[in-house]
């Protein structure tokens, strides 16, 4: 059986550093991502599919970030909410299987 | 210290590719567009060297990351790209320190970047920079460039010699304030002033030495003759200091480093280093521990 896409939702003010994102993490093969670079179409997003993981990009305000990341985690608390730093480059799957491998720690440390 | 003219020419977008060093090369974003390789080497061997006690890490030169793109070869101190060691994340606030060497001609086409603050040191030969800022300089070894990355810009950094490597640190530290104004500079430093001596190069003051960032860092480099020894105190006891041996062998406290290897050390004031080998250099950065 084929193994599910990590599923991405990347939010960015920046157009060209959100298309870059998106591009590089949709190479890989066991990744998917959609983007949004207003809070209504993200949070819209959200409510449409099931994701894995939120990437919070460069330019979006400390308030705008903090009412993303009550709302997601209201409507999902096992939503991983990540900051991506450096915009799209050397950083970006290092923090996406970070994140995943803190995760499958943390299952294993509860179970 | 002289502060460089930067060349303002308002290349951009396409115009920029153009103008770059290796028009061949910079059709594709090298960066973003490396090709996966295989973990290869080290990487994820247990470093039996280490010492990791309560308030010191060691990561010798051969434990590092290593890719070699061909054009690009480098080694990782932290995790980049490929090379992912959960173990091997960041000191402090230091997230990124790359020892790159590029092809002649060679390098990194137009990319994005934010929220970083990213230094590059030259060691060897010239780097052609351009940036979103409309920024287009050369910065060679003795010389210190700083990109603020904040909101978001673009830069291509080239290797201007067509029959030379260039061979230069890129660092990165996480920025003090997030989305700050994307800003670039660059300083050409005397490099007899780091003979026997610790020069600071990095601050988070303007009208400090140095060029200066938008974190609480401060960077120093020391060029020494054998058994020159020297004390470094922390500016912020909170902080820790990062050294990294650029050439020959030094001891810092009661670790003997060679070069590349790289240690840091948090929860003290100052560091006692000492050359063991003539013109032995080193580079120290002193960062905040949290993030």
């Amino acid at each position: 059986m084929e193994t599910p896409k990590v599923n991405i939702l990347v939010v960015g003010r920046h157009e060209e550093i959100l298309e870059t994102v998106l591009r590089i993490i949709n190479k890989s093969e066991n990744w998917v991502a959609r983007g949004a670079m207003k809070d209504e179409e993200a949070i819209a997003l959200f409510d449409t599919e099931k994701f894995d993981i939120v990437l919070l990009c460069g330019g979006i305000q400390e308030e705008c970030e903090a009412v993303l990341r009550e709302t997601f985690k209201q409507k999902d608390p096992e939503i991983i909410i990540i900051q991506h730093y450096g915009g799209g480059s050397g950083l970006l799957s290092n923090e996406i299987i970070h994140a995943l491998s803190q995760r499958e720690s943390s299952k294993n440390y509860n179970v | 210290m002289e502060r460089k003219d930067f060349i303002r020419k308002g290349l951009m977008g396409t115009g920029m590719f153009v103008a770059s060093a290796s028009v061949g090369s910079v059709i594709k974003n090298d960066i973003d567009e490396l090709k996966e390789l295989d973990v290869i080497g080290f990487n994820h061997l247990p470093n039996t060297e280490s010492k990791v006690k309560a308030n010191t890490v060691l990561h010798k030169a051969d434990t590092r990351g290593h890719a070699n793109h061909g054009w690009l070869d480098s080694h990782h101190t932290f995790s980049f790209a490929n090379y992912y060691n959960p173990d091997r994340m960041h000191f402090g606030v230091l997230r990124v320190l790359n020892d790159d060497r590029v092809d002649g001609g060679k390098g990194f086409g137009r990319h994005p970047h934010d929220n970083m603050e990213i230094i590059s040191i030259p060691l060897e030969g010239d780097l052609e920079h351009k940036d979103s800022m409309d920024n287009v300089a050369v910065i060679k070894h003795g010389d210190i460039q700083v990109m603020s990355a904040g909101t978001g810009i673009f830069h291509s950094e080239y290797n201007k010699n067509e029959d030379q490597d260039a061979k230069f640190l890129q660092i990165w530290l996480f920025p003090k304030s997030k989305n700050v104004t994307p800003r670039y500079d660059q300083l050409t430093l005397n490099v007899e002033d780091r003979h026997n001596n610790l020069q600071q190069i990095l601050s988070p003051n303007a009208d400090d030495a140095g060029v200066w960032i938008n974190q609480d860092a401060w960077f120093h480099m020391g060029k020494f003759d054998k058994d020159f020894s020297v004390e470094y105190k922390l500016k912020n006891s909170k902080n820790g200091v990062y050294a990294f041996v650029l050439k020959g062998d030094i001891s810092i406290e009661d670790h003997a480093l060679n070069q590349r290897d790289g240690l840091g050390i948090w929860d003290t004031g100052s560091i006692a280093i000492k050359a063991n080998s003539q013109d032995a250099e080193v580079l120290l950065m002193e960062v905040p521990m949290s993030i």
